[in-house]
C-alpha cells in the first residue's frame, strides 16, 4: 500500500517542479502532494458558493422589474423612484438618505478625532493601558446592539435636551457601536508601523510634538484610518436597531417604512446599496493593495 | 463564522499533506486524521459566535414581524416602546441585563476554544 502510493506519485512531480514552486503558497492541486481539491471539487465548491450569494441578489433585482398582480416585466417601478411618480411617498427614503450621510461623516469624524490620537498615545507612551483600551474598544461586540439601546435611552433624553433630537446626535451611540471595527483596522496599521521609532527620529530631529503626529506618523497610518472610515461608514449605512428604538430616521428605518408602502421601491434602493457597499469593499481592497505595493 | 475559520485554514501547513502522503495517506485520511482534528476547535469556537450572533440579532425581525414579540430583543422593544402597556422600561433593563448575561457566557466559552486553537497558528 505504502510502497504503491510512493511509486505513484514521483512522476507526477517530477513532472510539474516548477509549477509546484511557484505555486507553492497558492497549494494548487497539480501540486500532486497538496490539501487542495482536485479540480472538479473546486468548481462544484464556487458553483454552490456563488449560487448561494447570486440567487437572493438575482431575485431581488427580478422582483424589481416585475408588473404586480398583472405579471409581466415592467420598468415602471424603477419610473416611479427615479422619475418622481412617488411624489410624497419618496420623502422618508430621500430624508433617510440624508440622515445616514450625514450621520456617517459625523460618525467618522469623531471616531478618528477621539481613538486615533488615544491609540496613538498609549502606543507611544502608556504601554500598560493598552490591554484596557483593547478590552474597552471591542466590548460593544460582545453588547447586542437592542442592550445597548436601553442603557442608551435615557442618557438620550440627557443629549437631546442638550443638542436637540436631530438624527446626526445619534451619531455619539455611532462612535460607540462602530468602535471594534475601528480599533481593529487602526490597530493592524500601527503594529505593522515602527511607531516609536518614527516618533523618536522625528523628536531627535527637532520636530515639535504636533509636527511629529501630523508630519510623520499620520501619514503612515493613512491605510488604516481610511480602512476604519470606510468600514465605520459601512456599519452606519447598514444600522436598524438603534435607530428604530430611539425613534430616528436613517436609510434603514425609511426603508422598512416604504416597504410596508411599496415593497418594489425599498427592494430597488436594497439592490442600489448592496452595489454601492460592494463598490465601497472593492474601493477598499483597492486602497489597501495599492498602499501595500507602494510601500514594498 | 467565515472571518472565524479563515485563520485556521491558514494555518493548515502543506507539509501536513505532503507528511501524510508520504505515509501512505490519501486525501480522505489526511482530513480525517490531520485537517478535522486542527480545525475542530476552530469550528467548535464558531458555534458560539453563530449562537451570539443569532441570540442578539433585531433588525430582520423587527421588519419581517409587525406583530408579537416572539424573540427577546423584540420584547425589549415591546417594553420600550409599546403604546399599549406603560411603564415597562424596567423589564427592558431586566432583559437586556439577561442578554448582557448570556453573552458574557457565551463569550468566555468562545475563548476557551480559541485558546485551544490558536495553539495551530503560525
Amino acid at each position: 500500500m505504502v510502497t504503491a502510493t510512493l511509486d505513484a506519485s514521483p512522476p507526477a512531480q517530477a513532472s510539474e517542479p516548477p509549477s509546484l514552486r511557484r505555486h507553492s503558497m497558492r497549494r494548487d492541486s497539480d501540486a500532486g502532494v497538496s490539501i487542495a481539491p482536485s479540480p472538479a471539487t473546486w468548481v462544484v465548491v464556487l458553483a454552490g458558493a456563488g449560487l448561494f450569494f447570486a440567487v437572493p441578489v438575482f431575485a431581488l433585482g427580478a422582483f424589481t422589474v416585475r408588473g404586480g398582480q398583472s405579471g409581466g416585466v415592467t420598468l415602471g417601478h424603477w419610473r416611479d423612484l427615479f422619475g418622481g411618480g412617488l411624489g410624497a411617498g419618496a420623502k422618508p427614503l430621500t430624508d433617510g438618505l440624508q440622515n445616514s450621510l450625514l450621520l456617517s461623516f459625523v460618525t467618522v469624524i469623531v471616531m478618528l478625532a477621539l481613538l486615533v490620537p488615544a491609540m496613538i498615545l498609549v502606543r507611544l507612551h502608556l504601554p500598560r493601558p493598552e490591554k484596557v483600551l483593547e478590552f474597552m474598544c471591542l466590548i460593544p461586540l460582545t453588547i447586542p446592539a437592542v442592550a445597548l439601546v436601553v442603557g442608551l435611552a435615557p442618557v438620550f433624553s440627557v443629549v437631546a435636551k442638550v443638542f436637540g433630537s436631530g438624527s446626526w446626535t445619534l451619531a455619539f451611540a455611532y462612535v460607540i457601536v462602530t468602535r471594534p471595527y475601528s480599533y481593529r483596522a487602526t490597530q493592524a496599521n500601527l503594529v505593522a508601523v515602527y511607531v516609536a521609532t518614527l516618533a523618536e527620529a522625528a523628536r531627535s530631529l527637532g520636530a515639535s510634538w504636533v509636527a511629529t503626529i501630523w508630519d510623520v506618523i499620520l501619514p503612515n497610518l493613512r491605510r488604516g484610518i481610511l480602512a476604519a472610515s470606510f468600514i465605520s461608514v459601512a456599519v452606519v449605512l447598514g444600522e436598524y436597531t438603534i435607530a428604530s428604538l430611539l425613534s430616528r430616521t436613517n436609510l434603514q428605518t425609511a426603508l422598512v417604512l416604504v416597504s410596508k408602502r411599496d415593497p418594489y421601491v425599498s427592494n430597488i434602493v436594497v439592490l442600489l446599496s448592496l452595489l454601492l457597499a460592494l463598490a465601497l469593499l472593492f474601493g477598499l481592497g483597492r486602497v489597501g493593495t495599492q498602499s501595500r505595493r507602494s510601500r514594498s | 463564522m467565515v472571518i472565524v475559520l479563515l485563520p485556521a485554514l491558514e494555518a493548515l501547513r502543506p507539509q501536513w499533506a505532503e507528511a501524510n502522503a508520504t505515509l501512505g495517506g490519501t486525501p480522505a485520511t489526511f482530513w480525517l486524521r490531520v485537517g478535522l482534528p486542527v480545525l475542530a476547535p476552530s469550528l467548535i469556537g464558531s458555534l458560539p459566535l453563530l449562537f451570539a450572533n443569532a441570540f442578539s440579532a433585531y433588525a430582520t425581525a423587527a421588519a419581517l414581524t409587525s406583530q408579537g414579540s416572539q424573540i427577546v430583543s423584540l420584547q425589549i422593544r415591546t417594553a420600550l416602546s409599546s403604546e399599549t402597556v406603560l411603564g415597562h422600561e424596567n423589564l427592558a433593563g431586566a432583559l437586556a441585563l439577561g442578554m448582557i448575561l448570556t453573552m458574557v457566557v457565551v463569550m468566555s466559552m468562545y475563548s476557551v476554544v480559541e485558546g485551544r486553537a490558536s495553539r495551530w497558528r503560525w
